[in-house]
């Protein structure tokens, strides 16, 4: 019986057809897929994605935030903006509380990690306090030292009690940044810790049996094995925190109002009070847009410069 | 067979509505504990049980102000809210004009200028009339020998600030604290600004301030005044974090002379005391060629929402609010006068009609920045008068800041 033979138009429809099948069957999965993410496409399109473009929208408007009527005003709103001396002051807080807060908590974050990542009794507990302020909303944060630090508080009645003079804690400048500074990296050295521990965890030993061989010391072995692997680490420890501390805003909120005057605003607190304050919402979007715009500035920098000195292994 | 179904469907759903009470919000910005909220939940009890098929909540909004930015944006406001001031300059675009109600004619002449706009139009049922000036404990007077009557000039308060300093005690409690409290020192700015730039006939800023021309280096000394208070040891030890409930229990303990506030304070101070001597004075004047006033302004003040879908319920519980046992209950729990007079309608403020009777006389002005500054600029006056406390600006720089959110505003 001779073989089949089919002729080539054949072939080629089968070879459509199981072309298409399998194309189908992928459109098929792809479609799934799709579909399955929609809901949080849409969330996120309401909630973040339209909400910006509004923003960005009334930042060219001179709208007070309830009125019916408005007038756009070009780019008004920018050019005040550059000259307000309480802008820049807001602007020079954000990047003290954001870079600030950061260097801290990395520090720190590091330092928990290193010892907490040693085989001791105890070092569950140890990690869980560490990490226990992190669950705590960074309201009652504010609100818990507000009751410390005020004139009448804890502090001043510990100092009163050896003789010493009640100080006004949250008056100064100076002082308050520095107490807002601490707080912050107080609150969320646990999540730096956890990233750590992650990191050091995922660091293979042979390299520090390796170097323990070439007779590295504990410092050149933390140096050389220990920092340049813990890079990625590095990067997205720094990137949280970077983020969360250049838009901070309830622990301000809690323990100054961005107050005496203006001097501890960032230019989250500094938004939320010309919009309610104020009533310049159309001025405190500008300041928004100003806000996005750091805090992207600064991210990609970040990334950038950590990037180039990642180690691949 | 379906269509009958859907017709008797149709019948019983609009039956339903029909048959759903009429729900009314009344919103207030006094909260839940406080003798004005309570009055006004009751009459809104009593109403519900004379009226049928209506239901109404009476609910403090957290937040209240921004709240109500926030709602007015978003044009979804309560059925009826209190204005607390600002009847006419922030929320007159979301409110019915009540100039056709029955009880309009009734408004007291000492309320009638600050709820009537520029038109005649009236937003609001003023249920009674703040009626504010200095208050004092009057024991520590009383102790440090100071006659609260005698003051007329900023001077002589500052006289009497020293003699009550001289016996241990803080002449005034300002509060101070930033954030949430910074409003006890904008009440300082409130208090001394008119009798700087409104008050004396001779000299006054009235017409600049009105119409956008005003010259902020004229602020100076209204700001240098804060300073000279807290330089000379006037003010309470924590001035840039002192509380307003601290201000309350400090009145109520005697540690204080005066506060710049309303009698609501007294209010305040009888929670902690209500044994306590309280009273309440006119604000000194500036100048030696000018007298002491007082202040007046919205206390309890509600409107309707423009676009109200129950506007007729609302203007019916309205009018019942309006009726002398009611009204006359509200005023007497906040010790301050009616806001309608009339037949029925009386006065009566407690332990406090005495002084209501040595104040009777003096000229009263409105809230400085509920009339003579645009709207937004109270948050700057604050801001700028717990800056200048704690050092971090200047006085010049404080005027400076007042100017620029003042233009701002303005030329919207």
């Amino acid at each position: 019986m001779p073989a089949v033979r089919r002729r080539p138009w054949a072939l080629r429809r089968t070879a459509r057809l199981a072309i298409l099948e399998g194309g189908r069957g992928m459109e098929h999965t792809f479609r799934k897929t799709n579909i399955m993410y929609l809901p949080a496409l849409a969330l996120f399109l309401v909630f973040v994605v339209y909400p910006f473009f509004e923003g960005i929208r009334i930042a060219f408007t001179n709208w007070n935030g309830f009125s019916l009527h408005f007038k756009y005003v070009a780019l008004t709103n920018f050019s005040v903006l550059a000259g307000d001396r309480n802008v820049r002051t807001a602007l020079l807080n954000t990047l003290l509380y954001g870079f600030g807060s950061t260097f801290f908590q990395q520090v720190l974050g590091l330092a928990y990690a290193l010892l907490l990542n040693q085989e001791f009794k105890g070092r569950t507990v140890g990690r869980t306090i560490t990490y226990l302020p992190v669950l705590i909303s960074a309201v009652i944060m504010g609100y818990m030292w507000y009751f410390v630090l005020q004139y009448d508080g804890a502090l001043n009645d510990v100092i009163a009690l050896f003789g010493g003079k009640k100080v006004l804690w949250l008056s100064r400048a100076g002082t308050a940044i520095s107490l807002i500074v601490a707080i912050n990296t107080l609150q969320y050295l646990g999540v730096s810790m956890i990233i750590y521990l992650a990191g050091l965890q995922n660091i293979p030993q042979m390299y520090y049996e390796a170097a323990v061989l070439d007779g590295a010391g504990a410092w050149r072995r933390f140096r050389g094995v220990t920092l340049p692997l813990l890079y990625p680490a590095i990067l997205t420890s720094v990137t949280i925190n970077l983020i969360g501390g250049l838009k901070l805003f309830d622990v301000i909120r809690a323990l100054t109002g961005g107050g005496p005057g203006y001097a501890t605003h960032s230019l989250a607190t500094l938004l939320n009070a010309t919009y309610f304050g104020s009533q310049r919402a159309g001025y405190a979007a500008a300041i928004g847009v100003l806000l996005f715009v750091t805090i992207f500035a600064f991210t990609v920098l970040t990334q950038a410069v950590s990037r180039r000195k990642e180690i691949q292994y | 067979m379906k269509r009958l179904g859907s017709v008797v469907f149709l019948g019983l759903v609009a039956w339903c509505l029909a048959a759903a009470p009429t729900k009314l919000t009344v919103a207030l910005n006094f909260p839940a504990t406080d003798v004005t909220f309570t009055n006004i939940q009751s009459m809104a009890a009593a109403f519900v049980k004379a009226n049928a098929g209506v239901q109404i909540d009476v609910v403090n909004l957290p937040d209240y102000e921004n709240t109500m930015k926030t709602k007015m944006a978003a044009n979804d406001l309560p059925d009826l809210w209190t204005t607390h001031g600002w009847s006419v300059i922030r929320y007159s675009e979301y409110l019915r004009p009540l100039n056709d109600r029955p009880w309009f004619a009734r408004i007291n002449p000492a309320i009638k200028p600050v709820v009537t706009d520029a038109g005649g139009k009236v937003f609001v049922l003023p249920m009674d009339v703040d009626m504010a000036g200095i208050v004092f404990n009057k024991d520590v007077l009383d102790q440090a020998k100071v006659n609260p009557y005698a003051i007329k000039t900023w001077q002589d308060f500052m006289d009497a600030c020293e003699k009550i300093k001289a016996i241990g005690k803080t002449g005034v409690d300002i509060g101070g604290k930033s954030g949430d409290d910074r409003w006890t020192v904008g009440n300082f700015y409130d208090w001394v600004a008119p009798s700087f730039l409104v008050t004396n006939p001779k000299s006054n800023s009235v017409a600049s301030l009105k119409d956008g021309s005003f010259d902020w280096t004229n602020w100076e000394p209204v700001a240098r005044l804060l300073v000279t208070f807290r330089d000379k040891g006037y003010l309470n030890p924590d001035y840039t974090q002192g509380t307003w409930q601290e201000v309350g229990q400090n009145m109520a303990a005697g540690k204080d002379g005066f506060g710049l506030f309303g009698n609501y304070l007294i209010g305040e101070a009888k929670k902690y005391n209500p044994k306590g001597h309280y009273g309440f004075m006119p604000v000194p004047a500036a100048a030696a060629d000018d007298t002491p006033s007082l202040i007046t302004g919205e206390r309890t003040a509600i409107g309707v929402w423009k676009d109200d879908k129950a506007m007729a319920v609302s203007l019916k519980f309205l009018d019942y609010l309006a009726q002398p046992a009611n009204i006359n209950r509200v005023a007497k729990g906040n010790a301050i006068p009616t806001g309608l007079v009339g037949e029925g309608y009386k006065t009566d403020a407690g332990d406090l009609t005495p002084y209501f009777e040595k104040v009777k006389g003096y000229r009263t002005f409105p809230y400085f920045d509920r009339v003579y500054l645009p709207s937004g600029m109270w948050d700057t006056m604050c801001v700028t008068g717990v800056g200048l406390l704690a050092d971090t600006m200047t006085v010049e720089q404080a005027a400076e800041e007042m100017k620029n959110t003042y233009s701002t505003l303005m030329a919207r």
